[in-house]
């Protein structure tokens, strides 16, 4: 694709939706009026498009309501009192909901007590230019931003139905950030230990600097009997 | 994206204290664009059902930790959309190659090809047609599509509920509309 075309294609989306500014929208206009596969692109895209917006939305399936409601109040049902032991892993999902980096986003900080020593492995590549970010998807809500060379610390958290025994954590650290153990600054890839979830709110408190600039992602999983959950973290350094 | 109901901000507070009627009452107006959210990305109607009561019942635990920075809609879709995400990740799905062909750019379109498409959405089964062409997008890709092409969701909300900034949005769903229409366009009669 030649590059006044391939300027165009990306300019379709903004085009179709009347969001460029009139110089952009002129250009765009200028070329499909000369460019014959980019005018059936544009015409393609847009009924495509207005194809999709008029679909039926489809209706929930029958018994959906009551199904989710049982779900729900199995949550409030007692369980009755038995010895303290590890709870026995979810069959087909965990007694976990692992989706609350939401509110990770906020940076509420809240107590978390690692049960077992970090173990490293690998040490964390040089990073690259400072001025190259790495956007990253799937992030969790706003990430948490700090200066270059300046300290934060990220909230990452799973929640437990009950306590849980002999779960895997998992921290992948992106190049562009080091972990503060001790006050030192260490480069590492990847933190993993073997710990446990409590009943309830289990919060993993990352104190952490920004080495360079760009937007990082910190991924945090929790794994069991080869069952995983992740969450991440966006870390945004900010440059000087 | 729906209006919020009347009197959410009341079922908000009741639900954060444990009501579970209250709970019920403040996701009503919101599961069936939720399923039909997790069914465009899923293709699946069991497994949609699975995704969405899953995000639904981890939306009521972490209710306590919402705090109204982001529309309690969007916070909804956001759970919803990790989950499904983390579904596709435990599976570790990996699309066959014959579904993402050409990564790279999207042939130009010849006049047939055009042609047979325009004939397609005229067609009674052109919803069925659009979504076996989203179904072979990747996930991410898949969800922009289905997130603001068929539901509606500006900009700005989906960038909420899938943690990336507007303008990344923009740039990848035009990305994901030209796989898309290059899928399409391939599509013999």
């Amino acid at each position: 694709m030649n590059p006044d075309c391939r300027h165009v294609h990306d300019r379709l989306a903004g085009y179709l939706e009347r969001d460029l500014a009139p110089p952009e929208r002129a250009e765009v206009e200028a070329h499909l009026a000369s460019c014959g596969p980019c005018r059936a692109a544009a015409r393609v895209t847009g009924a495509m498009v207005a194809a999709m917006g008029s679909a039926v939305e489809p209706p929930l399936p029958e018994g959906f309501s009551d199904g989710l409601r049982a779900r729900l109040a199995a949550l409030d049902t007692p369980r009755p009192a038995r010895p303290a032991r590890p709870a026995r892993w979810g069959s087909r999902r965990w007694p976990v909901p692992g989706l609350i980096g939401v509110a990770a986003a906020l940076g509420l900080a809240l107590a978390f007590v690692l049960t077992a020593p970090w173990q490293r492995s690998g040490t964390a590549p040089a990073p690259g230019p400072s001025d190259a970010p790495v956007p990253m998807t799937a992030a969790v809500g706003e990430p948490v931003h700090v200066d270059l060379g300046g300290d934060a610390v990220a909230h990452i958290w799973f929640d437990a139905a009950e306590p849980i025994d002999g779960v895997r954590f998992t921290l992948e650290i992106p190049a562009g950030v080091r972990v503060m153990e001790g006050g030192e600054a260490v480069a590492v890839s990847t933190l993993s230990w073997e710990g446990s979830l409590a009943a309830g709110r289990n919060v993993i408190k990352l104190p952490l600097r920004g080495v360079a600039r760009g937007t990082w992602t910190v991924t945090a999983k929790v794994e069991k009997d080869g069952d995983e959950r992740a969450q991440t973290v966006g870390l945004v350094v900010n440059g000087a | 994206m729906a209006a919020p109901i009347p009197d959410e901000e009341a079922l908000l507070r009741a639900a954060r204290g444990g009501d579970r009627d209250a709970f019920e009452r403040l996701i009503a107006p919101y599961q069936r664009k939720a399923y039909a959210f997790a069914l465009r990305q899923a293709g699946d109607p069991d497994l949609a059902q699975d995704i969405c009561q899953d995000a639904l019942v981890k939306a009521c635990l972490a209710l306590p930790g919402f705090d109204g920075r982001a529309a309690f809609s969007t916070w909804l879709f956001r759970i919803v959309y990790t989950t499904f995400i983390d579904h596709v990740r435990k599976r570790r799905a990996r699309p066959p190659e014959e579904a993402f062909p050409d990564m790279g750019e999207p042939p130009a379109a010849d006049a047939a090809a055009v042609d047979r498409f325009f004939e397609k959405l005229r067609r009674d089964d052109r919803e069925a047609w659009l979504l076996n062409g989203v179904a072979r997008l990747p996930p991410d890709l898949r969800s922009l599509v289905v997130l603001r092409d068929f539901q509606g969701f500006s900009y700005r909300e989906i960038a909420d509920i899938t943690g990336t900034a507007p303008a990344t949005v923009k740039w990848r769903l035009n990305r994901a509309r030209a796989l898309l229409r290059g899928f399409l366009l391939r599509e013999g009669p």
